[in-house]
């Protein structure tokens, strides 16, 4: 594994974790794959013990004042560090895109809020567009394809940052998805407020995911990965499921996610 | 309306159930987004555009009062008249008043949202009048009894076979199986409706303040004989669709029917200025624009200004997921889609629609294609907030949300809430390592599994490697040195300045150009070296389609030898017109279009009436951009005409089935005759 633009003598940047709530509750896994890959490129990782949620559930319901002491509580936890990384498009869009919005109005903030979105990034775009890495040392013996997370793709540009690394992984077989840019359903709280469609957008994304001939599926979200997975095993489908973290790190071990 | 709670998720079920729906649906959304995939792939400097179009809608909008003010002023120096209506119940009485006056009886109708959104039919036919839906898809709803459930497609959720029936039943005789013959059906029914209307009512896609025109863009024609044909001409139009500018018309033109149906351009855009001229043979005695508010000036001054930006092009709603897979009807009113979920709250109530808002996973494609980027997910959040401050949303998810700030603004408290959580998720799971049902989330788990956790959170385990830190922030930024500063992306507001709009560049010969798009539009063509072979030219044809030796022919061709016997008229067009030979007075290389004026050698009604239309324009009048020939226009003595119409092949349907068909209710057949001087004797290949 190499970090081209720095060399190795200096002491790497001290990279913030941030422990998303899906994450740190469901696989835990996706989260000591993300500190390999962040310590192999040569970074310094703290998981930053005053973090709880990114705010995006008050966020989208409409609870603008919870959203606001959230953002503010990450601010404080992670502004010290050189930058903050996480494995979740969806939270990180709100870090980088919605803090500076929902603190516009607060002098004592605002700036703040800018400073860390600045510097916060999800990890596949930490590591390829900010540190150049370019390769990852790891073997995956699986023909997968990957679903692109609707927030990492349109607000973050994730797109090629994933599947440049993980054409390096060896044995692995990438099959694009049809309709990669639509969404499978889970939208946070809309997956249990609007049950039935929901079933039906995440119905319509496995039936791509079946076209491929895929055996395993990746994504970057662990929001879309458990809906998926979820729904792939109430269908009694031996599909396995990881996040990109966990087969980029070569932890991706056993049946994967809900199974 | 009826949009409570239960009412919308009534419908969402009802229509996730329905099989013919999902079959139409499917095929409509995969029709619209391949279509407009490939126009955006071809031209990637229609992003750019997009931009212009968002800061030339903000700018109008700044403005909007002035800009009102000279729209009104052109209308009335056309001889027009605008009417102001405050909310639908004016908007209503003051068409109802109109056609109370002219003694209307009989109405026929081109397709407007904003009537649909006034409840204009009901109030119509209430009064006794006699009113038709002309466009194919709102005539099928309206013999349903039905609303639309798409705002560009409106009966986008019928199937032929359903067509069919209905057109069995309404229509009697024998039940038609194909596209083309239900097309035709429309078509010969509708054909008497439009010669015997009193007053035709169109919407506007676009009002101009330069010229005071109204402008419309259709597929059919139907909106051209509605507005043509009738003694009365009303226009329905929201006050957010002035611009000033021909100019920034083109502007929204270029992406309108790009975003809608994925076509260069649509078969018809028509200007409307003002009422027939004296020196006109045809075109109406009356015109009058309907100004509607309706929450717009409300919208203008508050957080959901950027939705005055709309420009109605069902760009969301085609790759709205939601919309794909329950369609335009279960929104309960008629904007559906990511645009009616912000619309309609803000028109009808935030809590009469509660779920709007929130039924839309904020997966931003809506956003990503929308012509005017509409921040549409934004917007829906801040709705979303509107109905947390008003207290309309359920007390569960509002006490939910109590809880949850609670404990994630305690660390400790939620990192042990999320340690309780593991373990009994993991023991729930079990070795199968996923929960069938669990209490209390049956919305997860009726139809999926919740995937089991392995019962150790992150946090543990990362505490256990050394790698939290309690919050320490000075000792952590003092020893190690900040990264260089990440790149921002600089918002350019580049479409602020008044610099003229970026145009759609092309390298190519015009006429090359020209030929080639005309040919795209399913328009046939031919060359010729002089004038003097037109007539020639024109009896091949009419031998060809088997015609009758008989056609309206624009004044100006009428000195031409034309063959002995031949039937030649100049007046306009009446009903059993068959063919009709037009000069145009340019044409526009950028998208093969021709443009055809209302003057009294060329009616209007010649081009909309017969089936067959063979065109005429000199090569030395093709023109590079519209807005060339906006600067003709202006140069020529009377200015704007009544009636200005880019034809761009012949008339065409989609309505039924996403398949195109030709004369809808225009000309199916659209022949050019291009006059070319220069060609030598030999090569006359088009």
């Amino acid at each position: 594994m190499s970090v081209t633009d720095a060399p190795p003598s200096t002491p790497g940047p001290l990279v913030g974790l941030f422990a998303t709530c899906l994450m740190n509750l469901f696989r835990p896994q996706v989260g000591l794959a993300t500190v390999k890959l962040l310590e192999d490129a040569g970074c310094r990782v703290l998981v930053p013990s005053a973090q709880t949620c990114c705010g995006q559930p008050g966020y989208n319901s409409g609870d603008l004042e919870s959203a606001r002491a959230l953002a503010r509580q990450v601010i404080a936890a992670f502004e010290g560090c050189d930058a903050l990384v996480g494995p979740s498009g969806s939270c990180l869009a709100t870090i980088r895109h919605d803090y500076p919005v929902l603190l516009d109005a607060d002098p004592a903030w605002r700036e703040r809020a800018h400073a860390l979105a600045a510097k916060s990034w999800e990890l596949t775009a930490f590591l390829v567009d900010h540190l150049r890495l370019q390769r990852v040392e790891s073997v995956f013996d699986a023909v997968v394809t990957y679903h692109d997370s609707c927030s990492g793709l349109r607000s973050l540009g994730i797109k090629g940052q994933p599947r440049t690394l993980l054409a390096t992984v060896a044995g692995l077989e990438l099959r694009e998805l049809a309709d990669a840019e639509v969404c499978c359903g889970f939208g946070g709280t809309f997956s249990v407020k609007y049950p039935e469609i929901s079933v039906r957008l995440v119905d319509d994304k496995i039936a791509h995911i079946r076209a491929t001939g895929a055996d395993t599926l990746l994504g970057g979200d662990l929001g879309c990965l458990l809906n998926i997975a979820g729904r792939l095993r109430r269908l009694g489908s031996p599909m396995r499921v990881f996040h990109v973290a966990e087969v980029l790190a070569g932890l991706a071990e056993g049946p994967g996610i809900g199974a | 309306m009826e949009n409570t709670r239960s009412a919308f998720r009534a419908r969402a079920v009802q229509a996730l159930g329905d099989a013919t729906l999902r079959q139409a649906l499917d095929q409509a959304r995969e029709g619209f987004v391949a279509k407009r995939a490939a126009r955006f792939a071809e031209l990637p400097e229609l992003e750019g555009l997009r931009d212009a179009a968002a800061a030339l809608k903000d700018r109008v909008l700044d403005r909007l009062d002035e800009h009102l003010e000279r729209y009104e002023a052109a209308v009335v120096a056309a001889g027009g008249q605008v009417h102001r209506a405050r909310d639908a119940a004016e908007a209503r009485a003051i068409v109802l008043a109109i056609c109370k006056a002219a003694g209307a009886r009989r109405i026929t109708k081109g397709k407007s949202m904003v009537s649909e959104e006034i409840g204009l039919n009901d109030a119509l036919v209430a009064a006794g009048l006699d009113l038709v839906e002309t466009d194919l898809g709102e005539y099928i709803i309206q013999l349903a009894g039905e609303t639309p459930s798409h705002i560009i497609a409106p009966a986008v959720h019928k199937t032929r076979e359903q067509v069919a029936d209905l057109f069995a039943r309404s229509h009697g005789g024998p039940r038609k199986s194909t596209i083309a013959e239900l097309v035709g059906e429309a078509r010969h029914v509708l054909r008497e409706r439009y010669f015997q209307a009193d007053v035709g009512i169109t919407g506007a896609n676009i009002l101009i303040a330069e010229t005071g025109s109204s402008l419309i863009v259709t597929n059919e024609g139907n909106g051209d004989l509605t507005q043509t044909l009738a003694p009365v001409h009303i226009v329905t139009a929201g006050i957010e669709r002035v611009v000033p500018t021909l100019e920034d018309a083109t502007l929204v033109l270029r992406l309108l029917a790009r975003s809608a149906t994925g076509q260069e351009t649509t078969a018809y855009t028509t200007f409307s200025t003002g009422p027939r001229r004296p020196e006109d043979l045809d075109g109406p005695t009356a015109y009058h624009v309907v100004l509607l508010d309706n929450g717009r000036s409300r919208m203008r001054d508050g957080p959901y200004r950027a939705m005055l930006r709309c420009i109605r092009c069902g760009a969301c709603l085609n790759h709205c997921p939601v919309y794909g897979a329950i369609g335009g009807h279960a929104y309960g009113w008629v904007y559906p889609g990511p645009m009616g979920s912000v619309l309609t709250p803000l028109i009808k109530g935030l809590d009469t629609a509660y779920d709007l808002p929130n039924a839309c996973t904020l997966n931003g494609r809506c956003a990503a294609v929308c012509p005017v980027k509409i921040p549409l997910p934004e917007l829906l959040r801040h709705l979303r907030h509107q109905q947390h401050l008003a207290a309309i949303s359920p007390p569960r998810q509002r006490a939910a949300l109590v809880l949850w700030r609670a404990a994630a603004t305690r660390p400790w408290l939620y990192h042990a809430l999320e340690r309780l959580g593991a373990r009994l998720l993991a023991w729930l799971g079990g070795r199968a390592g996923r929960i069938r049902h669990l209490p209390g989330a049956r919305g997860w788990t009726a139809e999926r599994d919740l995937p089991a956790p392995t019962g150790h959170t992150f946090l543990e385990l990362a505490r256990r490697q050394g790698l939290t830190h309690g919050h320490d922030r000075r000792a952590v930024s003092d020893e190690h040195a900040t990264m260089p500063a990440v790149d921002r992306a600089v918002c350019a507001d580049a479409g602020c300045s008044n610099a003229p709009h970026p145009r759609l560049w092309f390298d190519e010969d015009p006429s090359v150009r020209f030929i080639a798009h005309f040919k795209g539009h399913a328009g046939t063509l031919e060359r010729l070296s002089s004038r003097a072979e037109i007539p020639a030219a024109v009896e091949r044809l009419r031998v060809a389609w088997g015609l009758p030796a008989r056609a309206a022919v624009g004044a100006d061709l009428g000195a031409l030898s034309w063959p002995a016997g031949w039937d030649i008229h100049h007046g306009p067009a009446g009903i059993s017109e068959t063919l009709a030979v037009t000069p145009a007075f340019a044409g526009i290389a950028e998208t093969g279009t021709l443009m055809l004026i209302a003057a009294p050698g060329s009616p209007t009604t010649h081009n909309f009436v017969p089936d067959n239309q063979i065109l005429v324009l000199e090569m030395d009048r093709i023109l590079r951009h519209p807005e060339d020939a906006w600067a003709m226009l202006r140069r020529r003595e009377g200015g704007m005409p009544r009636a200005v119409n880019l034809v761009s092949g012949p008339s065409r349907t989609a309505d039924i089935e996403q398949t195109i068909q030709l004369g809808a209710h225009g000309p199916g057949r659209l022949h050019l005759l291009l006059i070319d001087r220069s060609m030598a004797d030999g090569d006359r290949s088009g």
